[in-house]
């Protein structure tokens, strides 16, 4: 994956745990500065080993820390230089999640190696929606659930994210929140 | 041609629509032109929130009904600009407006993509450029790490390297010790030949140990960048033994020096640096054991080598080839890339270190491998040729004594006990009168109280400094010749000039002829 999303797990360690854990990490890991570059491609394997040793340090099991890593990446994104992104891509939870893969569509633009997901609304009432999510990778659903737990807090919406026994296309999650 | 669109619909196709009414008044918008523009109400003229521009003449927009013809409307406040077609509807005049990309490329903080028509170019445009800015904004924080953790590293390595420079130090003290030791005991052993070449083995090895440590002093002096003339043939012959000791015990160094005579200029802690570097990554090509050849030669220097002049000439090229495993393409093309390794442990510092080593003098350095072919790094160096260095200030190798004074006078200098106590008890052997100090301040007293010939004083010791002690010497008492010791060259250090300088750890013959060098010496006649 993108340097990016390393980065934004160094972030999270930083702003919960303090250096000289993430230092803990990056020698358990193997890893360093140079893994750290938002737009250098990196194998899988390379993040799944920082996400791993992570979860050993932080003892979490993996699925946890995922996550949260998911929710925290949505106010790391909001703080950063991708904060003009998220503003653009919706400014209410229906049209941000119906404007998603447009959006990823767009960043592929500038990061041609990227394997992008997609998302679809596949059915939305009030305080209820039903996402689909479907992806090249697999065991990120955690991450996933995390992610629109973090669009809830960034609409300033109180609600639950589970995953759903699949249909047909992917995987599905239900969110339910209150409207009030 | 009338059109009529659900007004739903219109909202998500052209969310900056305009509807006018026959006399060119406002009656409906879209979702963007009522965020983009809160002043806007029904019933406003046009022309009190736009400039129509482009395409209508007079700005008559129903001219252009039912043609093809675009034209744009630029706001009065903010100069936003919108483009689009106008189409006839039963309230009167439709314009289907988008916004100009001229608008957002320019401000692009304010848009979403609702502002949008689904699928306009304008979205992944505005996407791309945000991204870029997004990422240009990372690049600028990831350079700034970079730099960071490369000068931690730096600072890591300056430390390790000042303390293995005090280590080796003291550890060159001690071989001194045992040096001087078996010395004496030669003496006293004179009839037993199976002790005296125990003895001879323990000697050996201590000066074995002895250069390797010689070599870790000169790597210690990490922040010592100065550039000076270094003859090349002689550094690698210096340091051979330490070049052993990195390439382990079972990687076999060979040596084939070819360029005798020529020097380069170059800070010698770099050049010994790159080797050690070197020779490490050869190490690590070959776990399971192989050769090393170090190599020098004479070559042309291609001109308009990075930092050399633009006239080809003559360069030192040192080479050192492994018979390792040899690199892959991809791994190759990044080898000299700063914070670049294949090592789980390495901090990538190695060869990007080696090539601005060699920039920095002028030079270039180069690699060629392949899997299976091992790996050769060359290093290029402007060469020139050596200055004529007088070998006099090798006092050790010169004459004969001549037994001019009787039982002259020396004033030893060390705090280290045990090398005072054998170099006290060698010079008594040889004939001199003996007075030891373990401090400055009571070599002070001592000056003080009767003349001495000789003062043979080390030079780093614990919060003193022996040339400060020859200096004040010297003072007190104008005719006395000084002979400093130490592991330690003291380079930039003031010394006069006829003083002299002894090594550490002491070889005996070259003492002994020393003293008899300052004491019969041209400067030392009385
Ligand atoms: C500024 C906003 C965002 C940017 C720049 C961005 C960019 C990216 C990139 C570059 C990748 C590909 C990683 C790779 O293959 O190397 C990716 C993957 C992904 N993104 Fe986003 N993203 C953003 C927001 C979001 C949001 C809000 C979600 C929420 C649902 C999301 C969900 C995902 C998921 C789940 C993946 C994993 C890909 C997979 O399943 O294989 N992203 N994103």
């Amino acid at each position: 994956m993108y340097g990016m999303i390393h980065r934004a797990v160094r972030q999270m360690v930083l702003d919960t745990r303090g250096e000289a854990t993430w230092a803990e990490i990056e020698r358990a890991a193997g890893l360093g500065p140079a893994e750290m570059i938002s737009a250098e491609v990196y194998d899988d394997e390379v993040t799944l080993k920082l996400i791993g040793a992570t979860a050993e340090i932080l003892a979490e099991p993996v699925d946890a820390l995922l996550l949260a890593f998911g929710r925290y990446w949505i106010s790391f994104a909001e703080r950063g230089s991708f904060g003009r992104i998220l503003d653009f891509t919706g400014t209410d939870l229906v049209s941000f999640i119906g404007n998603l893969d447009n959006m990823h569509q767009g960043v592929q633009a500038v990061m041609p190696d990227a394997r992008m997901p997609s998302f679809q609304l596949v059915d939305a009432t009030p305080g209820r929606l039903i996402v689909s999510y479907a992806s090249t990778r697999t065991g990120l659903e955690r991450f996933v659930e995390g992610l629109l737990l973090g669009l809830l807090d960034r609409f300033g919406l109180t609600g639950s994210v589970s995953e759903r026994p699949a249909n047909g296309h992917g995987r599905q999650f239900l969110l339910t929140y209150s409207t009030t | 041609m009338q059109i009529e669109i659900d007004e739903a619909v219109l909202r998500v196709l052209f969310p900056a629509f305009l509807i006018l009414d026959g006399s060119g008044r406002i009656r409906e918008f879209g979702p963007t032109i009522a965020r983009r523009f809160p002043t806007i109400a029904s019933g406003d003229r046009i022309e009190t929130h736009f400039t129509i521009t482009g395409g209508a003449p007079d700005g008559d927009l129903s001219a252009l009904v039912d043609s093809s013809q675009t034209f744009t409307l630029v706001g009065q406040v903010d100069e936003a600009r919108l483009v689009g077609m106008v189409l006839r509807c039963s309230a009167g005049l439709l314009l289907t407006l988008r916004m100009s990309p001229e608008s957002f490329l320019l401000d692009s903080s304010d848009y979403t993509m609702a502002d949008f028509a689904p699928g306009d170019p304008a979205i992944h445009g505005l996407l791309l450029l945000s991204m870029q800015r997004a990422l240009l904004d990372e690049q600028r924080t990831v350079v700034r790490e970079l730099a960071k953790e490369r000068q931690s590293s730096v600072d890591l390595l300056d430390r390790v390297s000042r303390v293995a420079g005090f280590m080796a130090h003291d550890f060159n003290n001690f071989l001194s010790i045992i040096k001087l030791t078996s010395d004496r005991m030669r003496i006293e052993l004179r009839d037993q030949p199976r002790l005296r070449r125990m003895l001879d083995i323990i000697k050996s090895t201590a000066a074995r140990g002895s250069a390797i440590t010689r070599s870790l002093m000169t790597l210690s002096h990490q922040r010592d960048d100065t550039r000076i003339l270094v003859a090349i043939d002689d550094m690698i012959r210096d340091n051979i033994q330490f070049f052993s000791t990195i390439a382990g015990t079972d990687v076999q160094i060979k040596v084939e020096l070819a360029a005798p005579g020529l020097v380069a200029e170059v800070s010698p802690v770099g050049a010994l640096n790159s080797l050690v570097n070197l020779l490490m990554n050869a190490r690590d090509a070959m776990p399971e054991g192989g050769w090393v050849t170090i190599r020098t030669q004479v070559r042309k220097l291609p001109a308009g080598a990075a930092g050399g002049s633009d006239e080809p000439g003559d360069c030192i090229s040192i080479e050192v080839a492994d018979t390792g495993k040899g690199m892959e393409p991809e791994v190759l093309a990044k080898a000299f890339k700063p914070l670049f390794s294949t090592k789980p442990s390495g901090n990538g510092l190695g060869l990007a270190s080696v090539l601005d080593f060699a920039r920095e003098a002028g030079g270039d350095a180069c690699i060629d491998s392949a899997p299976g072919r091992g790996t050769k790094v060359h290093i290029l160096l402007p060469a020139r040729i050596a200055p004529d260095v007088a070998a006099a200030h090798e006092p050790g190798l010169a004459g004969p004594h001549a037994g001019s004074a009787l039982a002259p006078t020396i004033l030893l200098v060390d705090d280290e006990p045990y090398a005072i106590e054998a170099l006290a008890e060698l010079l008594e052997a040889e004939g001199y009168a003996v007075t030891a100090c373990e401090s400055c301040a009571q070599a002070l007293v001592e000056l003080a109280s009767k003349p001495f010939r000789i003062l043979l004083t080390d030079i780093i010791m614990p919060g003193e400094n022996g040339i400060a002690l020859a200096e004040a010497a010297c003072r007190m008492q104008p005719g006395l010749k000084v002979v400093l010791m130490s592991g330690f060259v003291p380079e930039g250090q003031s010394m006069a000039e006829d003083w002299m300088f002894l090594r550490k750890p002491i070889d005996t013959a070259i003492l002994t002829s020393m003293l008899r060098l300052a004491l019969d010496g041209p400067v030392a006649a009385e």
